[in-house]
């Protein structure tokens, strides 16, 4: 329990942070993390009791097909809401997060859309994300999981023609010789297991929810 | 007219939204594009709208189009054009009594139905579905169906066309175009068939894809691109993709928004660039999968938009290529060809006059020559439901049925001599009884397509390119 908190008050202020995210609520999310820490709820007690057991609960409703990808992006978005209020607040080496994924579309592709979905899925589900944008080059890509010490990237195309480029961010990590320090995840509409079997990736994601998945087992295989 | 273009003459279009709702939808569409605006990548295309009077915000690439010039632009497109095939038997008039399938285009895979599995498309792919479409009858216009992995990646989207023009004497649509000079390129290619550039400006022998990027996104390359396009008075298939839900909004109406702001918008950099340049009101719109966000081309929302986009092509009467066929399904078969066929029929009571795409599964990502069959099969089937019904002394054939009376039949009448020809006999299959398909070693549909397929390709011989364009389209691919 929280020090100073009192039990009912701590169960209150949980309630009302699982409950943001289950009404798929940004706006009541923030404004929970705010009570959370105005009464000086533990941040990280909040995200392990309040938020996640809520995030899980949806992500099984959408497994059992009750909901589907827009109350799924909804609760991340909420999800976000308070994470990035009370993250701050965890001292460092307590910090719960899984690991930290360098996304973004490769060289030469713009779309977005799906790139995005990830990126907000795997916030929700504990990564730290450091999210690169639109045509990326190669370079850029190996660069910033230097920097941020990633354990995973993840590459996303969504035409034939640029497909190539996942297959460029995996010889350049080799000719850097930094292979096995980062995993790389690839996905995309061209995109296929076979493909990234082909290219040496460690993994392709069909969808976010089986991408969140496939980050899940890279980060436990490190 | 070509005999070729008369097989897909079909009857009047019918309409499905009434004008008045056209125009909420038109109208709503400008609104956008006046209010919101279209980021526009293209450095050139944002030059030549600026010059016409559009509100070019330099900083963000976003152009705002008034509603006056975007109408007095959209008047400069021609209402009817000819996609010319290397010889003019395949000429395809666009005049909205004719109606064309074209192959899929673009896939990564290919299905190998005995092993059931997929392995890499290579351009020996290109070369076989080249001679099977140059072959089959009901396929107007070729687009090379596949990547040739086995390619630089830097040429083989050339090579592809190459092998293309070698291979069929069919339209041939081009997709995959990404640069202005790749574009140029194949301006080249397809000047050096007819004979000259002046030349390709009216024998459209070849139409390029534009694909927009949903929402209100004209990419920087291909709109580069069909800025080259316009120069040279290639017809251009304005694709706008915007899928239900995920890039478009959730409702028909919403998303036919959205598409129609993005056709707009490229449609006015075109004339604005190139007045007078071909277009064709394109889309493959869907709704997204609501479990992954997925494209679903087989859903009955594809259907319903598809309709709409033809409809909105309508109210700006301009040729179209709204929709087409091309399942869903991971793999081709039952359910690729149940997609299919519900997929066809409505859009070619509609009125779209070039349809997208025979022989890909998977999202158009997986050729299969099965399925190139049994597409096939299903356009021949939707177009021959669609055909005119004559009604003039000679279908009448009241002497015939004076002469045959009461009780008889019409069997060895010369009048069902003459017009039984014209009844429909499907390619893939027949009325033979059940022994007979025991005794032919019990095969399945796809067995059958599959074999159709390899006897075509390798039997079938399409007319020869002239040998010195041969060589004049070897030295722009190897210039490259």
């Amino acid at each position: 329990m929280s020090k100073g908190v009192k039990m009912a008050d701590e169960k209150k202020l949980m309630k009302a942070l699982a409950d943001a995210i289950l009404s798929y609520d940004s706006a009541a999310a923030e404004a929970a993390a705010k009570e959370a820490i105005k009464r000086g709820l533990d941040p990280l007690e909040a995200i392990e009791k309040g938020l996640s057991p809520a995030i899980e609960e949806v992500g099984k409703k959408f497994e059992k097909m009750e909901i589907y990808l827009p109350e799924l992006m909804l609760a991340a978005d909420a999800m976000r809401s308070s994470m990035s209020l009370l993250l701050p607040l965890i001292p460092k080496g307590k910090a719960l997060s899984k690991g930290t994924v360098v996304i973004g579309t490769v060289q030469g592709d713009i779309h977005e859309i799906g790139k995005n979905i990830v990126s907000n899925m795997l916030m929700a589900n504990g990564f730290e994300v450091v999210d690169l944008g639109v045509d990326v080059k190669t370079s850029a890509f190996v660069d910033e999981a230097r920097k941020s010490n990633a354990k995973i990237i993840g590459a996303s195309a969504l035409m034939s023609s640029t497909i190539g480029s996942q297959k460029d961010i995996v010889d350049y990590l080799t000719s850097m010789k930094v292979r096995k320090k980062h995993a790389v995840m690839v996905g995309g509409g061209p995109t296929t297991g076979e493909w990234s079997k082909e290219i040496g990736a460690d993994g392709w994601g069909e969808d976010a929810a089986t991408t969140v998945k496939l980050a899940n087992r890279l980060v436990k295989r490190k | 007219m070509s005999s070729f273009a008369e097989r897909f003459r079909v009857m009047e279009p019918k309409d499905f939204i009434k004008d008045s709702d056209r125009k909420k939808i038109h109208s709503a569409a400008l609104d956008v594009m006046e209010t919101t605006g279209v980021k526009v990548l293209s450095a050139v295309a944002r030059e030549s709208l600026k010059r016409a009077g559009a509100v070019v915000d330099e900083k963000t690439n976003i152009v705002s189009f008034p509603t006056d010039l975007v109408e007095s632009l959209l008047k400069k497109i021609p209402s009817k054009i000819v996609l010319a095939g290397r010889t003019e038997e395949y000429d395809l008039p666009l005049d909205r009594r004719h109606q064309y399938h074209t192959t899929d285009g673009c896939g990564i895979s290919v299905w190998d139905n005995k092993a059931q599995t997929r392995r890499e498309s290579t351009l020996e792919d290109i070369r076989k579905t080249a001679v099977l479409s140059d072959w089959l009858p009901y396929l107007s216009i070729y687009e090379p169906m596949v990547v040739a992995h086995d390619m630089p990646s830097k040429s083989h989207v050339l090579m592809g066309l190459k092998t293309a023009m070698e291979n069929t004497s069919k339209h041939i649509e081009t997709e995959s175009t990404t640069t202005a000079d790749e574009a140029r390129a194949q301006v080249e290619m397809a000047a050096a068939v007819v004979g000259s550039k002046d030349e390709l400006k009216e024998r459209h022998y070849l139409s390029a894809m534009v694909c927009t990027v949903s929402p209100l996104i004209l990419d920087g390359g291909a709109t580069d691109a069909a800025m080259v396009w316009a120069e040279n008075h290639v017809p251009v298939h304005i694709t706008g993709m915007a899928s239900m839900g995920l890039t478009g909004p959730a409702t028909v109406a919403g998303s036919l928004v959205v598409n129609h702001a993005e056709t707009m918008a490229l449609a006015c950099a075109m004339q604005a660039h190139e007045p007078c340049s071909p277009i064709l009101y394109g889309s493959v719109q869907s709704s997204m999968d609501p479990r992954t966000g997925a494209y679903n081309s087989g859903a009955p929302e594809t259907i319903l938009i598809s309709i709409g986009d033809v409809e909105m092509a309508k109210y700006l009467g301009l040729p179209c290529s709204a929709g087409g066929i091309g399942g869903s399904a991971r793999i081709p078969g039952l359910r690729v060809s149940i997609e299919n066929s519900i997929l066809t029929s409505p859009l070619v009571t509609a009125g779209s006059e070039v349809m997208n795409g025979i022989g890909l599964a998977d999202g158009s990502t997986l050729l299969s020559y099965e399925q190139m069959m049994l597409d096939h099969e299903i356009v021949a089937l939707a177009l021959n439901s669609q055909r005119d019904i004559e009604i003039n002394d000679e279908t009448l054939a009241l002497d015939v049925i004076k002469k045959v009376g009461i009780g008889k039949n019409y069997l060895s009448e010369m009048h069902t001599v003459k017009r039984v020809r014209d009844f429909y006999l499907p390619m893939l299959w027949d009325m033979s009884p059940f022994e007979a398909w025991v005794e032919g070693g019990k095969k399945d549909l796809m067995e059958v397509a599959g074999e159709k397929a390899s006897k075509v390709i390798s039997e079938h011989k399409p007319e020869k390119l002239d040998a010195e364009v041969s060589r004049t389209l070897t030295k722009v691919v190897d210039d490259f």
